[in-house]
């Protein structure tokens, strides 16, 4: 018994050691591993929120003005219908001692616009003129008024040198960037470290080490958290917001994302929901306030019958989400031909969490007359009926997109690769949008995209969530980014 | 000589499986959903999709991308991992260790505290301590896993603060991942082996060595428990996949970097090299554990031969 408790108190002892070993360095809990460290090869948030503490863009979104900051940058003007020219900010290194000028410029653009996934943000690039040292001219092959976004986005740049020396897979072993962290070392499935860079042009951050650790299942996750492991812990589930706020020395922060929760509404000429009537019956026979209050304890924001929330280009503020009104969906779905209610398939996937919001969703349909076939699917199978056109006729979607609203359009186009629905007004706008520079005038349009999509809805519109992050009392001056990304340089550690 | 060509047949056979495996995975793989899905944005157009999928050298027809795959794993190389731009064998081989340190531990706790609570039962046949060890055996059983993992960290880790929520690197973190994977099996081995040795105590030869005036402590230990041991090592080389496999809860209960968690990662993902490693590997080791097995039986058992 003596040796048991003598054990238990030697490893009681050894645990708070490791915890006073880690001295300065934030520990953040990620929810799913890094799986490319070279930002030129990724367009995901769960991968960019560890590349970009290394390697920076030319610009920063303002995550909540939704502006452009010139970073990299000092500036940038549209001086013709294909060309934008950008100020590179004199001075800056890369780590590695490679300077920030044209050339680096030009050689991460040009390479970034060559990678297949980076086509939808920077497809439209054709090539980059050096006008002097740190003066650029990127050129594209049409208007492309989403060029500085995307520079924001995915604009990475990189030391050339290095990148052509060491090739994209050695790159993300080792990435090197002008960021305030340098990589230090990774241990896969477990840990990736960085150490913080003391020349950072901007200013170091307070601590010196930044340590991401992949902790998928939620419950450990939290535990970590609570055990005084981890410093900040993303991806909390709503349903242990209140759990988190009351437990000691832990906060709870929280932000609305650019995540939009909806239900795919398939508007394909044979489905049986094409007739836009019942696509508005859907629309007005969910009682959205309920299943954001019950299922996600209110961490959220009805969507007002469009995708993106007020922060997003081109969000129309005179759209109203549709009213829970079952009466006036019965009355449209005999007006539209069925009197007597009809029957739809329904899909949703298993890795989302979904299952419950899809059942109520269905519950409410049954009331007015809409009866649901269930269809789980493995997430994997999920897309691949999606892009088989074989999701019908209704499916449980989350779609996250940059701050514009035209990304959440394009997914609607008819020559899109997903899309169920067919609107020529909607595709006529969307594409307007999509090449006008003037900004006033693009916003116009985008907003009236955003109509035509309610009114003829491509969607049962829900909501959009809030990301939800449990952060150790001892970090101050963190909050979370809508966009996913963190953010240091304010940060302090007790 | 004779038991050198039993085992080249055995060997042989080995090979015919794992093909057979490797043919499985990899057809299987293929038609339950294209990686291109999964690494581009819903708005990604059709030309983006065709230009991902010839850098990952999807794009060729199937037969061809069968044969590669054939002339590649007989070479030893298996790809790199679509998600990760890594070789899939360097990352299994990295995590393997993590799966193994695991199985070891959890095999030997099942040993020793599941044949030594099945031989106290089976020893103590009808009294108190037979009656306790059924009910461990039966909680062992029926706890799952995922719920038993959770409850510890809860217990353990947050309100005693004894022990680390999760992670690998110290002897402390192998704790509680070992408890969870090995909970069943000790449970499992301890009906196995109280029924084994309930067996072998009715058997003439042990009324013998007791008849020779033998201690039941030497009886007990040098006659019974041996004899015993056919049974219970059948279990453990077929339990020893059910380990690895099993490995995946307490793997991610306890964020232990190990094969199940990259297996299932690399499922979701549909990254088919890594898929294919983790099955081709695991399957390997699966057929060389029952091989060995196998041939521990004629060392056990002076009865079994082969030939």
């Amino acid at each position: 018994m003596k040796l048991i408790s003598r054990a238990l108190a030697l490893a009681a002892m050894l645990t708070t050691a490791t915890a006073l070993a880690a001295g300065q360095t934030l520990v953040v809990g990620i929810y799913q591993d890094v799986s490319q460290m070279n930002p030129v090869r990724t367009t995901s948030a769960a991968n960019l929120r560890t590349t970009t503490q290394i390697v920076e863009s030319l610009f920063r979104l303002d995550a909540t003005t939704g502006e452009l900051v010139a970073h990299l940058a000092t500036g940038a003007e549209q001086i013709d219908d294909l060309t934008l020219q950008v100020r590179i900010r004199e001075g800056v290194n890369f780590t590695n001692g490679e300077p920030v000028d044209a050339q680096a410029v030009k050689f991460s653009i040009e390479t970034l616009a060559a990678e297949p996934v980076q086509v939808v943000a920077l497809g439209a690039v054709s090539h980059v003129d050096i006008v002097d040292d740190h003066t650029v001219n990127i050129v594209t092959t049409e208007p492309y008024p989403l060029l500085a976004l995307s520079l924001a986005l995915n604009g990475h740049v990189v030391p050339p040198a290095y990148y052509q020396e060491v090739g994209p897979d050695g790159f993300a072993a080792h990435p090197i960037g002008t960021g305030p962290f340098k990589f230090e070392d990774r241990v896969p499935g477990q840990s990736i470290t960085l150490v913080r860079n003391d020349e950072y042009w901007a200013g170091p951050v307070s601590f010196e080490r930044l340590e991401f650790r992949p902790i998928p299942e939620d419950s450990s996750r939290i535990a970590a958290l609570l055990a005084g492991e981890i410093d900040i812990a993303t991806n909390i589930p709503a349903s242990q917001y209140a759990r988190l706020e009351s437990a000691a020395g832990v906060d709870v922060a929280s932000v609305l994302g650019f995540s939009a929760k909806l239900v795919l509404l398939d508007a394909l000429p044979d489905s049986p929901i094409a007739d836009p009537r019942v696509r508005q019956a859907i629309n007005l026979a969910v009682d959205k306030e309920a299943l954001l209050d019950v299922l996600y304890d209110g961490h959220g924001q009805i969507s007002t019958c469009q995708l993106g929330t007020p922060a997003f280009f081109g969000y129309n503020p005179d759209l109203e989400p549709y009213p829970y009104d079952p009466d006036r969906a019965r009355q449209l779905l005999a007006e539209a031909g069925y009197p007597n209610g009809l029957t739809v398939d329904y899909k949703y996937r298993t890795s989302s969490g979904d299952g419950e919001l899809t059942e109520a969703i269905a519950a409410m349909l049954g009331d007015v007359g809409i009866q649901v076939n269930h269809i789980v699917l493995e997430g994997g199978e999920f897309l691949r009926q999606l892009s088989a056109f074989e999701l019908r006729n209704m499916a449980t979607l989350g779609i996250t997109t940059a701050p514009d609203t035209t990304y959440g359009h394009n997914i609607f186009l008819q020559d899109a690769p997903y899309s169920y629905y067919r609107n020529p007004a909607f595709d006529e706008v969307v594409a307007q949008a999509s090449q006008a520079l003037d900004p006033d005038e693009r916003r116009a349009l985008l907003g009236e995209a955003a109509r035509i999509a309610c009114e003829d809805p491509v969607a049962l519109f829900l909501f959009s969530l809030e990301d939800i992050y449990g952060v150790s009392e001892r970090v101050t001056g963190w909050s979370p980014s809508p966009d996913n990304l963190f953010y240091f340089e304010d940060v302090r550690l007790d | 000589m004779r038991s050198g060509s039993y085992l080249l047949r055995r060997l042989g056979n080995t090979l015919v499986v794992i093909l057979g495996v490797a043919t499985a995975t990899f057809f299987l793989a293929r038609i339950t959903g294209d990686p291109v899905d999964q690494l581009l944005p819903l708005e990604a157009t059709q030309e983006a999709r065709e230009a991902l999928r010839r850098q990952l050298g999807l794009d060729a027809p199937l037969p061809v991308q069968y044969g590669r795959f054939l002339a590649d794993v007989v070479q030893g190389e298996f790809g790199n991992s679509i998600r990760y731009s890594e070789p899939a064998l360097g990352m299994y081989l990295s995590r393997l260790p993590a799966t193994v340190e695991l199985v070891v531990a959890a095999v030997v706790v099942t040993v020793v505290v599941g044949v030594g609570l099945g031989m106290l039962a089976a020893l103590n046949h009808g009294r108190v301590w037979d009656a306790v060890v059924s009910w461990i055996a039966l909680l062992g059983q029926a706890v799952p896993g995922f719920y038993l993992g959770l409850m510890l960290i809860l217990v353990v880790s947050l309100q005693w603060g004894l022990l680390p929520t999760g992670g690998r690197g110290t002897w402390q973190q192998l704790i509680m991942p070992t408890i969870v994977l090995s909970s069943y099996y000790v449970a499992l081995m301890a009906r196995m082996t109280r029924a084994a040795v309930l067996e072998t105590l009715r058997l003439d030869f042990v009324r013998t060595a007791r008849a020779k005036g033998l201690s039941d402590r030497a009886v007990n230990l040098k006659h019974v428990l041996r004899a015993a041991l056919i049974p219970i090592v059948t279990l453990i080389g077929l339990q020893i996949g059910g380990l690895f496999s099993g490995a995946v809860v307490a793997e991610t209960v306890f964020t232990w970097p190990g094969i199940g968690r990259l297996a299932v990662d690399a499922i979701f993902a549909r990254d088919f090299p890594v898929v294919q490693t983790v099955v081709i590997m695991s399957a390997t080791i699966f057929v060389l554990v029952n091989l060995a097995v196998d041939l521990l039986y004629a060392v056990i058992d002076p009865r079994i031969s082969y030939g």
